[in-house]
């Protein structure tokens, strides 16, 4: 009876039945990837899990994803025998869908009307972001290209730039490492450089699209809001499910907002990120609010996620003093274990749906499997 | 708790090391420079940086990258790279030769891009009109032409550079310049790289942040050359730093005193570094406008080691023939004839100007 049960376990485990946790029959152009995906490597798995499971994707969006991916893989088919290197095609053209289609375009497709289901319910509380100062080192390089300065004639834009006028020409993250560092060591010159940056970024933002923005609700973050620890930064990013991996020394800062300066807020999908530590919010009727994974695994509450399109900087609250903090590039758990945690967590908070707990089964049998 | 270590980005660089061998290396390449399969860390670090941070401590993965550096950036002099995501590819490819720094086996490739861009068929791919993220592509190139210099002959494009001369193919700023100054092979000497200098006080001088920034330039300089032997006082004088620059280099006014006082003749004096001018009361009068000339006559002397007695004649000869011009003329003074008027009213700008172009040759 053992081996029979474990039988049926193995063929169900190799028939993928759901994608975007709708049931599919095997003529799905996703079908066999996902499978073959989940084998390539933790990192993989994790999307893949995701793609199956995430109940966010309604059909219209799954056409348009599913679309996206045929014409990218026209002519591809001469090596779909080879099914590792199907999944690697899957898996660059999710990072292109995103890419194109989420972060650089001015009309990122989870604000379309094909998504209207995960229009979040606006909190009344103000919301948080953890902002990477690091990550802007294009931007440093930008600010001395010779067109730029001709695109705005506000004195505080024309004053910023002047800070770039002797930084290398260098793109590189590690190049920005003793630039920004000699500006944020001091709260005095921090604040002004944050002013820098708001300025430049105002303008920035309009010559190169990204989105979304990550917001977590100021009250999941209270409890780590005013730690002192060196590394509290790295606290911060594990909280909202942001890796820092190989960013010692890179620099963060809070950014507090009023939900009521932002735009409308969705709950994410997997096709709103190329994440592999983004968890997909359970099937439970509703969807309020995303929920991040926290990769410290620390016994309390992960916190609610939202996101939506960048909003200016001027709507955000800084504190140079309290909520800056370089990063020690403390490390975190594996993304399995991360996952593993997370649906613990996440079976306390929906142990009262039916929908939900279901859900999670079906989740953590492609987990463990 | 203790927290395990997360080998996200070990896993991805020993990827890397295993995929940079054959004969396809450049293939594989090229798809990371596009944005495929980076360490799934975040979304807004690019594929150099990433390969940066691989090699930052593993020499042998340096070398590895060079070879399928050396095919893309051929592939790319000839036009025959094929990408759906060009700029980023090439954006990538550029900044990350800038850390290769590998001069003999890239300074050619490089040259071959710059020919193609530079030619009248327009053979290049026109990186000066494409953009990725908005910036230039031609940035980028230039950031790769600047760290991997085989020879000076892009030494005379950076000097136009940094007289806020932008290059027809190259464009770029003074700070472009200065960087491909500092980037030529053999290092340049300390009257190219004073008067690099200079023209960045020039740029600068209007910044709110011009003296931490001219610091920033120094520590630039004194981390990348052996700079223990010049002089920065001098060459703050010479090469015509702005004065609001001094104070980061020292006490370049401080070095020569000029007193006035009931002597018959000129006097000069040397301690150390620092040296001292007896002028003649007759002079104090007209000392707006003969101490910086003195100044800078003492500032050259102190380079070029000549005799005192040679200064002395110099000042001795100069200052009086120049209160001449100044002051209304004697009766009894023998009127000067032009070709000395002119050498006198010239003496310290050709002095000046000829010591630094022959130091700049």
């Amino acid at each position: 009876m053992r081996i029979v049960s474990r039988l049926k376990q193995f063929l169900i485990r190799d028939r993928c039945d759901r994608i975007f946790n709708r049931v599919c029959n095997g003529r799905h152009p996703l079908h066999a990837i996902l499978r073959t995906l989940g084998k390539l490597g933790c990192h993989q798995r994790a999307v893949a899990a995701n793609f199956m499971h995430d109940p966010g994707i309604s059909d219209d969006r799954e056409l348009e994803f599913v679309e996206f991916f045929l014409h990218q893989s026209k002519g591809f088919f001469l090596s779909s025998i080879f099914k590792r290197r199907r999944a690697k095609r899957f898996h660059q053209s999710y990072q292109d869908y995103v890419k194109q289609r989420v972060q650089e375009t001015p009309t990122p497709c989870f604000a379309e009307r094909n998504n209207s289901g995960n229009v979040a319910t606006r909190p009344t509380e103000p919301l948080m972001s953890v902002f990477i100062i690091n990550g802007l080192s294009e931007m440093f390089i930008w600010a001395k290209e010779p067109h730029v300065a001709r695109l705005s004639s506000s004195g505080e834009f024309q004053k910023a730039l002047n800070r770039f006028r002797d930084y290398l020409n260098d793109a590189s993250s590690l190049s920005s490492l003793d630039f920004v560092h000699q500006l944020m060591d001091s709260t005095t010159s921090r604040a002004e450089f944050l002013q820098i940056i708001g300025a430049l970024y105002e303008v920035y933002r309009l010559r190169r699209d990204y989105h979304p923005i990550w917001l977590t609700k100021w009250s999941d973050f209270e409890p780590c809001a005013n730690l002192t620890n060196d590394d509290k930064g790295d606290r911060w990013c594990h909280l909202v499910g942001v890796c820092n991996e190989k960013k010692k020394g890179q620099w963060v800062a809070v950014l507090k907002f009023d939900p009521e300066h932002l735009g409308t807020l969705y709950t994410p999908t997997v096709l709103d990120t190329k994440s592999s530590y983004y968890f997909p919010l359970p099937e439970n009727g509703t969807r309020q609010n995303g929920i991040a994974a926290d990769l410290r695994m620390e016994d309390r509450d992960p916190a609610a996620e939202y996101i939506c399109q960048w909003p200016s900087l001027d709507s955000a609250l800084t504190d140079p003093q309290l909520r800056c903090s370089r990063l020690m590039g403390t490390l975190h758990n594996g993304v399995q274990e991360v996952r593993r945690h997370h649906i613990s967590k996440l079976r306390q908070n929906f142990s009262n749906s039916r929908l939900a707990s279901d859900w999670l089964d079906r989740v953590t049998q492609d987990e463990v499997s | 708790m203790q927290i395990p270590a997360t080998p996200v980005f070990d896993s991805w660089r020993s990827t890397v090391n295993s995929k940079l061998w054959g004969f396809r290396s450049h293939r594989q390449l090229q798809h990371w420079l596009e944005g495929y399969d980076l360490p799934p860390i975040d979304s807004y670090t690019e594929a150099h940086s990433w390969l940066l941070i691989a090699i930052n401590d593993q020499p042998s993965l340096k070398t590895k990258l060079i070879a399928p550096v050396v095919k893309l950036l051929r592939a790319c002099a000839k036009g025959d790279l094929k990408s759906s995501n060009l700029e980023r590819l090439l954006f990538n490819l550029f900044y990350l030769c800038r850390h290769l720094r590998d001069a003999p086996l890239l300074w050619g490739p490089l040259n071959q891009v710059l020919e193609a861009e530079a030619a009248p068929a327009r053979t290049g791919w026109g990186l000066r009109e494409r953009r990725y993220h908005d910036i230039s592509l031609i940035t980028a190139f230039r950031s790769a032409l600047t760290e991997n210099q085989g020879d000076w002959r892009l030494e005379p494009v950076w000097r136009r550079m940094l007289t806020n001369q932008p290059d027809e193919i190259l464009q770029g700023t003074p700070m472009d310049g200065f960087e491909g100054i500092l980037g030529l092979p053999g290092n340049p000497n300390e009257f190219l790289m004073g008067w690099a200098l200079a023209r960045m006080t020039d740029y600068l001088d209007n910044s709110p942040f011009r003296e931490e920034q001219f610091r920033e330039l120094l520590r630039m300089l004194r981390a990348r050359l052996d700079v223990q032997d010049w002089d920065f006082e001098v060459l703050a004088l010479s090469c015509g730093l702005r004065r609001w620059s001094y104070e980061s280099v020292g006490d370049p006014i401080g070095r020569v005193t000029i007193e006035y006082a009931d002597v018959p003749r000129v006097e000069y004096m040397e301690a150390g570094k620092r040296a001292v001018v007896r002028l003649p009361l007759k002079y104090q009068s007209l000392a707006s406008k003969v101490e910086p000339i003195i100044r800078q006559m003492v500032t050259d002397f102190q380079m070029v080691n000549l005799p005192d007695e040679y200064l002395r004649a110099g000042i001795q000869s100069a200052v009086p023939s120049l209160t001449k011009k100044l002051l209304p003329s004697s009766p009894n003074a023998p009127p000067n004839d032009a070709s000395t008027e002119h050498l006198i009213a010239s003496l310290p700008a050709t002095y000046l100007t000829s010591k630094i172009e022959a130091c700049l040759r």
